[in-house]
């Protein structure tokens, strides 16, 4: 149950034990306020708990990149379960297996990078717990939430390139990077776009935006069944 | 009535307990947030537990000041004028 705890995390459990343990004892005895009690009150009121709240704030913020927090919200599982499925293919899954930021596959991708990043990341994280809670997505089944969930603006290619800089001869000697390079540059064009590398979740995409021929009406009833490839998630509220 | 003499009439023990109690909820809140990292304990260790943690620190040091100015022989740790106290006083309430 704990093996999700980091050092720094255990560390914090321990801070925080041995801030309550002081506590505790001063409640029970009530020793008299000389300046033994005074210090040792400092740490247990002080030291300790600012200690605790600052490693905690680390560890938190931390958990905030792992796939298995984006999880946590049912509506973001037929992402997470598409990105963690063996026999998935998806862009995002590909990108899970890394082992050294496969757990943050969803984090690395979809976190700001721009200037004001970091703050822009946490303050779209809360909104999306504002809208889950407070907008109605918390009584949503699954097959709703993908439906509607889209990104609120174009998927920036500086994400991808954060990564894969395209400045490599490989990269380079592939004539379509080369014809497109402006585009892609302006973000005119997607490197998830469906004739390139494809979208990131084609799960998500039946109904709207994959069937470029749009011989698919993303009017209701039809548009769920089709989403059942092999990479699909789980029917409405199966939280894997 | 100086700074002193007023402070000397604050409830130090309910204080002290305050304290307490506002960082052991505190470290409950932020230990939460770091066994169940889901969205919102560690959305409430950072508020909530924070919060606490600083009422609770708070309390504390009002009540050493209580103490000071209840010592006898101690007239001279305190400014004996009622210069313009930081306004602080809602934190008595605990
Ligand atoms: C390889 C980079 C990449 C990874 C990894 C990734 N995404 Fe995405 N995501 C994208 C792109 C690009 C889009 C834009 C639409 C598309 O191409 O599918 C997108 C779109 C989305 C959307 C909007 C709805 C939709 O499907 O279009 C959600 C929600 C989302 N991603 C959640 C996640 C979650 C949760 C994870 C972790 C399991 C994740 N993403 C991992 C690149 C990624
Ligand atoms: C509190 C529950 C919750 C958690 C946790 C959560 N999401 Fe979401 N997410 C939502 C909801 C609800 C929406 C739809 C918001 C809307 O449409 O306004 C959403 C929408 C999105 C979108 C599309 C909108 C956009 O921001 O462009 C992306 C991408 C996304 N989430 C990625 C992630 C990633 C990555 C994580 C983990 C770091 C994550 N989510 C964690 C609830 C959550
Ligand atoms: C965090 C760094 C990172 C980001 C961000 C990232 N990639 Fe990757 N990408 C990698 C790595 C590393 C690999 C090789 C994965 C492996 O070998 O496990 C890879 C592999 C790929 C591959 C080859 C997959 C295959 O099956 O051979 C493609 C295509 C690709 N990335 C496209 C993208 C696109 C498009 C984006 C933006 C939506 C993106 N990547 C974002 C690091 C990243």
């Amino acid at each position: 149950m704990l093996s999700h705890v980091t050092p720094v995390g255990y560390l914090c459990l321990v801070a925080a034990l041995a801030s309550a343990a002081i506590v505790i004892w001063y409640l029970v005895k009530k020793p008299a306020l000389g300046l033994t009690t005074k210090l040792t009150l400092l740490f247990g009121v002080g030291v300790l708990p600012a200690a605790v709240a600052i490693a905690s704030t680390t560890v938190g913020m931390q958990a905030t990149t792992e796939r298995r927090f984006c999880g946590s919200c049912h509506v973001m599982q037929g992402h997470t379960w598409n990105a963690e499925h063996a026999a998935s293919d998806s862009l995002a899954a590909r990108h899970a297996r890394n082992p050294f930021f496969g757990e943050r596959n969803c984090y690395v991708c979809h976190a700001d990078y721009g200037m004001l990043g970091y703050p822009m990341t946490k303050l779209n994280g809360m909104k999306h717990v504002w809208h889950y809670y407070f907008g109605g997505f918390k009584d949503k089944s699954l097959d709703h939430a993908i439906d509607e969930i889209d990104l609120y603006k174009p998927y920036d290619n500086v994400n991808c390139r954060q990564c894969h800089s395209g400045s490599l001869t490989h990269f380079k000697s592939i004539s379509d990077h080369q014809s497109l390079e402006k585009e892609l540059g302006k973000n005119e064009v997607s490197c998830t776009s469906g004739g390139c590398h494809g979208f990131a979740h084609p799960f998500s995409k039946f109904g709207k935006k994959a069937p470029k021929k749009s011989t698919v009406k993303p009017a209701g009833s039809a548009s769920a069944a089709p989403a059942a490839s092999s990479a699909a998630p789980p029917a409405s509220g199966g939280a894997p | 009535m100086s700074l002193r003499s007023k402070l000397a009439g604050w409830p130090q023990a309910l204080l002290l307990r305050s304290a307490c109690y506002a960082v052991l909820a505190a470290l409950a809140v932020m230990s939460y947030s770091i066994v169940v990292p889901k969205p919102l304990p560690v959305i409430a260790a950072m508020s909530v537990g924070h919060v606490l943690c600083v009422v609770g620190f708070a309390c504390f040091g009002l009540a050493v000041l209580v103490e000071m100015a209840t010592r006898p022989g101690a007239r001279s740790s305190l400014p004996p004028t009622s210069k313009p106290a930081p306004k602080s006083e809602p934190a008595s309430k605990g």
